[in-house]
């Protein structure tokens, strides 16, 4: 079955302190709808190293809460920051989906 | 010989008269200093009297402002008034007396600062001059005299004025390339001394972690503060401040920060405290940025994403090295 998270580094990394782990989730999800946001705004023309930037710092949150997936797909936004409008627009979907997922699969864990 | 002192009780009006004394003239330099004095405490006219003194012989204009500030105009190369200055200024003081002379003289950064008109006059005067224009000096150059503190008690060395040395400096291209500087204040460099005194009693490690996103920072300082006594940050002019009141024995430190970038802080803390234990962490995994990061005194690198043995690991090469120095 496909995991979009995989919290082994950061149960390690919290001690397995459950109220720790509900709080890096929910700053977690804060961070990541700030990343779609910057990235939906700089979609477009002229907004590269914005777009970049953004990228960028998804991508940090999203490898150090276990979300391998989204964090290549980060990673190819962020590489491709000088791609036109249209090709952001397709990678910024389906970042979207693979956040949907991610945030779907923490929820879950909340209760 | 010119010198021509003129004092305003604003910054403001101060700039304004600077512009037009210049607009028709033809300004080549323009450095702003910012005098702090520790210790024995002149007063204001005492303090205009000492700087005047230091500018005999000069062929320069003088700007005071009431706050300390000093603005000098002149023709010449940035790097050897600094200098010369510097010296001057050391000399006038009395023995008792400390001095931190905080130089902002990076011409183009200055007149950003200070308004968009100055800006263009100023660039239209280098431009029309190129032969004149000063050659900026190095960063090296202008972070050491920005730390210089010096006890004086010397006489007042009596060379003149240098001349132009006829470098020609793209202007255009310098002002989109300079970073916003990251510095400590004087007040900093008094604290950070004091702290820096007070780390050499303590027994745990004490820990900076310096992290734009927030869930990155909580996630670091999570593993870290069952162990370590913790301070955090995401931006870069508190870590200078936190830095300053701590000491800290390790900065876990981000390379891409809201108000500066990682690398000129990693460099900041290790030029005021080279006892700086610097890891860099990043989601790059990039050799140029490794490079930087060494080059800049990290002595250790923490690609993303994080976990405990990293972490720990940095924290285990730091006893090893404190072991060793001790």
């Amino acid at each position: 079955m496909y995991l979009s998270v995989d919290l082994t580094n950061l149960r390690e990394m919290t001690g397995g302190d459950s109220a720790i782990e509900q709080m890096l989730f929910v700053e977690f999800c804060k961070s990541a709808q700030g990343c779609v946001q910057g990235l939906t705004q700089f979609c477009t023309e002229g907004q590269a190293e914005n777009w970049r930037k953004s990228a960028h710092a998804f991508k940090g949150i999203a490898l150090n809460i276990g979300a391998n997936q989204l964090s290549v797909l980060c990673k190819q936004a962020q590489d491709q920051h000088m791609a036109d409008a249209a090709t952001k627009a397709l990678m910024l979907q389906s970042i979207k989906s693979e956040y949907a997922l991610v945030e779907e699969y923490l929820s879950k864990i909340m209760g | 010989m010119l010198i021509d002192v003129i004092e305003q009780d604003s910054e403001s009006a101060l700039l304004q008269m600077i512009e037009r004394n210049h607009k028709q003239g033809s300004l080549a330099s323009l450095v702003h200093f910012k005098f702090t004095l520790f210790g024995a405490q002149p007063n204001h006219d005492q303090f205009v009297l000492a700087v005047k003194e230091c500018l005999i012989g000069f062929k320069a204009s003088v700007y005071f402002c009431a706050d300390g500030d000093v603005f000098v105009v002149w023709r010449g190369t940035a790097r050897n008034v600094l200098k010369q200055l510097l010296q001057n200024v050391k000399a006038a003081f009395a023995q008792d007396m400390t001095i931190a002379c905080d130089v902002f003289p990076h011409h183009y950064y200055d007149l950003l600062a200070h308004g968009e008109e100055l800006r263009i006059i100023c660039k239209q005067k280098l431009h029309a001059q190129p032969g004149l224009a000063p050659l900026p000096p190095s960063d090296a150059d202008l972070d050491a005299a920005a730390i210089r503190i010096a006890r004086t008690g010397h006489s007042r060395p009596d060379s003149g004025f240098p001349q132009a040395e006829g470098h020609a400096t793209d202007w255009h291209s310098l002002g989109q390339r300079i970073e916003p500087r990251l510095r400590f204040s004087p007040e900093q460099i008094v604290t950070l001394a004091q702290a820096v005194e007070i780390r050499k009693q303590r027994k745990h490690p004490e820990i900076l972690v310096v992290e734009d996103q927030t869930f990155s920072r909580l996630l670091l300082h999570s593993s870290l503060r069952e162990h370590y006594t913790t301070h955090s940050t995401e931006q870069a002019k508190e870590a200078i401040q936190l830095y300053a009141e701590h000491a800290p024995d390790i900065v876990f430190l981000d390379i891409e920060l809201p108000d500066g970038n990682g690398h000129q802080l990693a460099e900041l803390f290790k030029r005021f405290d080279p006892q700086t234990f610097v890891v860099m962490v990043t989601a790059y995994n990039q050799q140029d940025e490794v490079m930087r990061a060494r080059n800049n005194g990290a002595r250790a690198f923490v690609i993303k994403p994080y976990n405990k043995q990293k972490i720990f690991d940095c924290i285990q090469l730091f006893h090893r090295n404190r072991r060793k120095a001790s």
